[in-house]
């Protein structure tokens, strides 16, 4: 059987690539690439302690379900959100660098 | 090695590796189809832990839904950054570094904790049973009832927000 | 394994029989259940593909009656080897991959539109016994496959590296994107009828198959799925005079026969998922004693769906792009879910007053939301305003006598 450490690890190398990629790329787009992994390792970590902590009661434990269900709807929501901003300066700036979007103005 | 084990090293180094290609490759169109299998792997893996229902819906929101925005998003700003610029910023030697000594120092610490190694074995769930108690407690009004209602005004707030701010104003002023 | 065990169910009886002789050998249970999967999978995948020769075929036969023509009949007695020789000719086309493709999406994505046409059969139960994998979320599973199919056709459109082939892939996918939606809330009704989202428990709940108490609903999800396959009268984003054909148009060869394949057997598949969640699935006379009997069953009910469908194919017109965006957001979304909302309210109301009465109120339901549905659509129709273009009234022509063969008429 597969241990608990072994989900953390690929959690955690999961986390720590999408946080290289969200802090090191210029592409607008690149960066929240870099954030979705970041909350799909979130969610894996939350699925896996609710394993663990369903086995150790013997119930069916409702928190780890809901979190991860409110971390999937979350991210759905600051993706379009996310996409539409960029979308949006793109057409007035012309650029997706992220670097270049440091104006207030337009 | 088990069955289970055997299939838990493929998917995690499936799942690596493809986010790796995410975060390192100049074309951001592959970056995004990496990014597909990286959900895709992901999937699997919520499948290994007996959470089906969020596989199911990990596949029908985050690729049948996300993924597919995002690569409209790329198609639509394409060209824009040509592909021999370099697509680091000036700091990556650095976040490496950061990255990895954040890694050691998870790792490590949760390590100490006595349940770290802790076999998951399944849970014998029958049928629906997991499904049936994750609706029976997002409508429950001492369950979680108030968080699944607020996430649904987030989702309305986002879906009017996304398309105001995309809405093309040109349009208007034309006619 | 006797005789009579082997003719009641023999699928199960060679799988047992297989067991047995890996256990024989030494390998553990875990590892030749696990073989076991793998051997099914790979026949079940090779024989949906080999289907689809057959119901090319069929197909093409029955539009070529419709259309009042002989359909193929040259290769072969009734041309059944039609679908052999056009496999041949596709095999040995030159692969032409156009000048600036971008191979990585360009060669993925038949694969990916065929993987996720054929990742649907493994969740139907052909039988009492016999299904691939009794996946407990599988109505979830359906919608989510769909999803890959819609990024297989994105990227098709994209790696071809042609404009019009990039506006038909975003033209299919908003199609099949925007007609998901009352899919998945029609569907939503047979789960709380069968309080299960395994397709195992739906049909075992069809005592009363769900097309006698859903009939509204069961048109939903049968306008849905022909509009989410692409098939006429939604196949704008395929047919040969739209769009110069489509997102498909730089596909030569063997990779345009991956799209052909996955269409024709989507077609399939939408059928067969019909028959299983509304039908009844492989329920009818004497499948309890001869197994083998509930695959029969099922093929017959989704060839009869299937019939329709391509009835339907070879006699409507096909709609623009703003009439097929119009029908799904401005009535199938709106009536799914008012059918939905009351259907679930009712049906929970009449609960305890015993099933029969249940499903009757979700009947009545149904039709009640049809004729209402029906009327507003014609009301509408007759509020509808033709612009008169151009300042004259322009002479309209039409025959002096319909029923008569006179050539010279009009």
């Amino acid at each position: 059987m597969i241990p608990l450490s072994w989900y953390l690890i690929l959690a955690a190398v999961l986390f720590l690539i999408g946080l290289y990629g969200a802090i090191v790329r210029k592409n607008a787009i690149a960066i929240l690439l870099g954030v979705e992994l970041m909350l799909n390792a979130v969610n894996v970590n939350l699925l896996a302690f609710w394993h663990y902590h369903s086995q150790l009661s013997g119930t069916i434990e409702l928190k780890g379900m809901v979190f991860t269900a409110i971390v999937i709807l979350a991210a759905a929501a600051e993706a379009a959100v996310a996409l539409a901003i960029i979308i949006s300066v793109f057409r007035s700036n012309k650029s997706i660098i992220a670097a270049d979007m440091n104006t207030l103005k337009g | 090695m088990s069955v289970q084990q055997l299939i838990f090293l493929s998917l995690a180094i499936v799942t690596i590796f493809s986010a790796i290609m995410v975060v390192s490759l100049r074309n951001l169109l592959h970056s995004a189809l990496w990014l597909v299998l990286t959900l895709l792997g992901v999937a699997s893996l919520f499948a290994l832990l007996e959470a089906s229902f969020f596989a199911a819906v990990q596949i029908l929101v985050y690729i049948g839904a996300i993924a597919i925005l995002l690569i409209f998003a790329v198609m639509l700003t394409h060209n824009i950054m040509s592909v021999s610029d370099s697509q680091t910023n000036r700091g990556w030697g650095i976040a490496i570094v950061l990255v990895s000594i954040i890694l050691i120092a998870l790792i490590s610490q949760l390590s100490t904790w006595e349940g770290f190694n802790t076999a998951l074995i399944n849970l014998n769930s029958p049928g629906q049973e997991t499904v049936l108690s994750l609706g029976k407690g997002l409508v429950d009004p001492q369950g979680y009832a108030l968080p699944f209602e607020t996430a649904s005004v987030l989702l309305l707030a986002a879906l009017l927000g996304g398309v105001y701010i995309a809405f093309d104003k040109r349009i208007e002023k034309k006619s | 394994m006797d005789f009579f065990d082997f003719i009641s169910d023999p699928i199960l009886a060679i799988s047992k029989w297989l067991f047995e002789l890996l256990n024989g050998w030494g390998v553990t249970a875990d590892w030749s259940n696990f073989i076991l999967y793998f051997i099914g999978a790979a026949l079940l995948g090779t024989s949906a593909l080999l289907l689809t020769l057959i119901f090319i075929w069929a197909e093409r036969k029955i539009i070529g009656r419709l259309q009042d023509r002989y359909g193929p009949n040259q290769v072969g007695p009734w041309g059944i080897f039609q679908s052999v020789a056009d496999m041949v000719k596709i095999f040995i086309k030159e692969h032409i991959i156009p000048y600036g493709v971008d191979p990585v999406p360009y060669h993925l994505a038949p694969i990916i539109i065929v993987a996720s046409v054929l990742i649907v059969w493994a969740i139907i139960p052909f039988s009492n016994s016999l299904t691939e994998t009794n996946l407990n979320v599988a109505v979830i599973f359906l919608l989510a496959v769909g999803g890959i199919g819609e990024l297989g056709i994105m990227m098709a459109g994209w790696g071809s590296n042609n404009k019009y082939a990039l506006i038909s892939a975003f033209r299919a996918s908003a199609q099949m994107i925007s007609y998901e939606i009352p899919m998945a809330i029609v569907l939503l009704i047979p789960v709380l009828l069968s309080s299960s989202m395994a397709m195992d428990d739906i049909v075992n709940a069809q005592k009363m198959p769900f097309i006698l108490i859903l009939l509204f609903g069961a048109l939903i999800f049968f306008i849905a799925s022909i509009a989410e396959n692409g098939r006429a009268p939604f196949d704008l984003a395929e047919a040969e005079s739209e769009l110069v054909a489509g997102f498909n148009i730089e596909y030569s060869g063997l990779k345009f026969g991956m799209f052909y394949v996955a269409d024709f057997l989507r077609a399939f598949t939408s059928a067969l998922i019909f028959s299983t969640i509304f039908l009844g699935g492989w329920r009818g006379p004497g499948v309890e004693t001869f197994p083998i009997l509930g695959g029969l069953y099922l093929t017959l009910k989704s060839l009869v769906i299937w019939f329709l469908g391509v009835w339907i194919r070879g006699s409507f017109p096909r709609y623009r792009i703003d009439q097929m965006m119009n029908i799904n957001w401005k009535f199938l979304t709106p009536v799914s879910l008012a059918l939905f909302m009351l259907a679930i309210f009712f049906g929970k109301l009449f609960e305890n007053y015993g099933q029969n009465i249940q499903y009757l109120s979700i009947l009545i339901i149904n039709l009640g939301l049809f004729f209402i549905s029906l009327k507003l659509i014609n009301r509408k129709e007759d509020n509808l305003e033709i612009p008169e273009i151009g300042l004259r009234s322009r002479p309209v022509a039409k025959p002096d006598n319909l029923f008569s063969k006179d050539i010279s008429r009009g």
